[in-house]
């Protein structure tokens, strides 16, 4: 009996895998070979003639460029910011537990409540943000009508939305730290900017590394947030890779492009995944 | 003038009173241990005196400077941790420059001392490892060397060899004494090894419960214990402490059994404790009557655990296979091996030797 629970269990997973993931990214490549004009429609085998003419238009090197951009200045503002929370926060303070706690919320909201939030703060007529910055004598800002203002505004959701995720992990990571370190650094002598790079930042290498991956990969991947926000507005200013292909696929009936584009952002992902290990290696080597 | 000096050290945390009244002057060049068991304050001690520990009341001097307020930094010491402390992701002589490099030496400097400091601990090969390559007795030595290249005024070793298995703790130990005697600094050891104690130290701090019990040299707080509680936490194996009532100038430990009281007493009679090294009895043809319940043999030696009118002694001999549990004996002790003290405070009566 026993001996077969493990290869069950583990044929179950196996077969989970095939079917729920590989299965259905196997077939979404494939559609891009396909000229596709709707899902029901037969597809026609086009080979690669979907990726050609997605390597040609101006969109999908635009896409790429702000999908670099978004997700690059998200995840450095949310680790800058993530870390400096949690060093903040790892301090001694009454009322300490109650904000670490309450610094986690954003990390539960519903990316359309905290879109929808942000919409409301900073309405040009009603917003708290706008009145504010009238009373202040603030020249209005239009936040989701200019380029790079609309930019800015889908990386500030994104950061406020996931600061939290690197606040706590980082803060996890913080007690793991052994005191007798920052003892003996105080020894040296040591103060508490040189203590950061000498003994946190070093003992958190591994798991700073790994945080920033994830957050790459997801905010690269991304979809929600520019898709609620700016739906990739104005004039595809905050459109990148995950907006465009579902914008060719369900937007512009061309199901065979956007598998396309889809398929072109994972090797590109893969491309950057891969350089990330050899500039940063999980594991120390020697 | 003492290279450092603790007056009236006191550390509370809140409520709790971790470390009271602590008077203690260390000269250059000297090798104090502060000995006591777990909870006493040795650590607070120590940590006040190295700053990472606030000092709650009195004052703290190192060489000659009020230090009391000052940051670790700034007090002139070098510290070796328990767990050594040492930074993982730096290399040795990372470990070993760090303090140097923070205090701006220049980089001449800092390798010629590192060198120095590694080839006097016998370290030189393992420089350009991490901590993580490195055996514990490596990594203590490390530790060691990291303060030795601050050349502090006073060195603080908190439990340094604890991690350390016995034959290494043995060798360690014979090496620090011989490097503190090199290097001709004050030294403050922390230990709740008594033997540890007795080896490495100038002169011995016993501290219970947050009070200096007593200080003085390994033989003096062996041959002299302030106190009944000293008495019994130097020495091994341990000091018998038997109740006995003094009365017309004998020692009556029990029913028929009794002993002359030792001259130079600070009373006549009273409730006492009787203190009496187990190496200090002897068998003989004539005495007390003892009882063997247990034997340890120690290879030279040979422990007897038995019972003296119905209190448990130890008595240690020199090797004796020819004796069987249950059997009698006969026991004498000197008059100079008794040690009295009051039963009720713990102080010492007796006056003389
Ligand atoms: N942060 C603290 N808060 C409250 N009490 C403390 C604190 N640190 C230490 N103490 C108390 O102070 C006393 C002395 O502690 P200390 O660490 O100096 O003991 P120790 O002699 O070094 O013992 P050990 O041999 O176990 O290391 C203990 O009773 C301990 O409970
Ligand atoms: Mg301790």
């Amino acid at each position: 009996m026993t001996r077969w629970l493990l290869p069950g269990f583990l044929g179950v997973g196996v077969l989970a895998t095939l079917l729920l993931i590989v299965g259905p990214a196997l077939y979404a490549v494939s559609l891009s070979f396909y000229d596709m004009p709707s899902l029901t429609a037969d597809p026609v085998w086009v080979g690669f003639a979907k990726y050609a003419q997605v390597l040609a238009s101006a969109a999908f090197w635009n896409a790429l460029w702000n999908g670099i951009v978004y997700a690059g200045l998200a995840i450095v503002l949310q680790v800058v910011l993530g870390i400096g929370f949690a060093l903040l926060l790892n301090q001694n303070f009454i009322g300490r537990s109650l904000l670490r706690g309450l610094a986690f919320l954003p990390y539960l909201l519903p990316t359309v409540v905290a879109v929808l939030v942000f919409k409301w703060m900073v309405d040009g007529s009603l917003g708290i943000v706008t009145i504010l910055m009238d009373d202040w004598g603030l020249p209005p800002i239009y936040w989701f009508e200019t380029e790079t203002a609309s930019m800015v505004s889908v990386i500030m959701i994104s950061v406020w939305l996931w600061t939290p995720f690197v606040t706590t992990t980082f803060l996890a990571g913080l007690q793991t730290v052994p005191g007798q370190l920052y003892e003996a650094a105080r020894v040296d002598g040591a103060g508490p900017i040189r203590q950061f790079f000498h003994v946190t930042l070093p003992s958190l290498r591994p798991i700073l590394t790994v945080i920033i991956l994830l957050r790459g990969v997801w905010m690269f991947n991304k979809f929600d947030v520019v898709w609620l926000a700016t739906g990739g507005g104005p004039l595809g200013a905050t459109e990148h890779l995950p907006v465009l292909s579902y914008r060719e696929a369900f937007a512009l009936y061309d199901i065979g492009s956007g598998a396309a584009i889809a398929t072109l952002s994972f090797f590109v992902l893969m491309v950057a995944v891969a350089i990330y290990f050899r500039v940063f290696p999980m594991e120390q080597g020697k | 003038m003492a290279e450092v000096s603790l007056r009236k050290l006191r550390k509370t945390y809140g409520p709790v009173v971790a470390v009271e009244g602590v008077d203690l002057e260390i000269a250059k060049g000297e090798l104090i241990v502060l000995l006591g068991p777990s909870g006493c304050g040795k650590s607070t001690t120590l940590r006040m005196v190295a700053g990472l520990e606030t000092i709650s009341d009195g004052k703290l001097h190192i060489g000659g400077r009020d230090v009391t307020a000052l940051e670790p930094k700034d007090r002139d010491i070098a510290m070796v941790f328990q767990n050594y402390a040492l930074y993982p992701h730096k290399t040795i002589r990372g470990n070993m420059s760090f303090g140097l490099k923070m205090r701006g030496t220049d980089t001449a400097e800092i390798t010629k001392r590192v060198d120095a400091a590694a080839e006097m601990l016998d370290i030189t090969h393992l420089l350009d490892r991490k901590p993580g390559q490195l055996s514990g007795g490596q990594m203590q030595r490390v530790a060691l060397g990291r303060a030795l290249v601050r050349d502090p005024a006073v060195f603080l070793l908190d439990e340094p060899l604890s991690n350390l298995d016995a034959k290494l703790r043995s060798r360690m130990r014979e090496e620090i004494a011989l490097l503190q005697r090199r290097i001709g600094k004050a030294m403050l050891y922390v230990t709740h090894d008594q033997t540890e104690a007795m080896t490495l130290a100038d002169r011995i701090v016993i501290m219970r419960d947050g009070r200096v019990q007593q200080i003085g040299s390994p033989l003096e707080v062996y041959d002299r214990p302030a106190n009944a509680f000293v008495a019994g936490f130097i020495g091994s194996p341990e000091m018998n402490l038997i109740d006995a009532d003094l009365a017309d100038g004998r020692l009556v430990l029990g029913e028929g059994v009794s002993l002359p009281a030792p001259s130079g007493l600070t009373r006549r009679e009273g409730r006492v404790t009787v203190g009496m090294r187990p190496e200090a009895i002897a068998p003989a043809g004539e005495g007390l009557p003892f009882t063997i319940r247990g034997i340890e043999q120690l290879g030279s030696q040979t422990l007897f655990i038995g019972e003296l009118a119905g209190r448990r002694l130890r008595v240690m001999t020199g090797r004796r296979d020819d004796v069987a549990l249950g059997s009698g004996m006969r026991i004498a002790v000197p008059e100079a091996a008794i040690h009295l003290f009051d039963r009720e405070s713990g102080e010492r009566l007796t006056t003389g030797r």
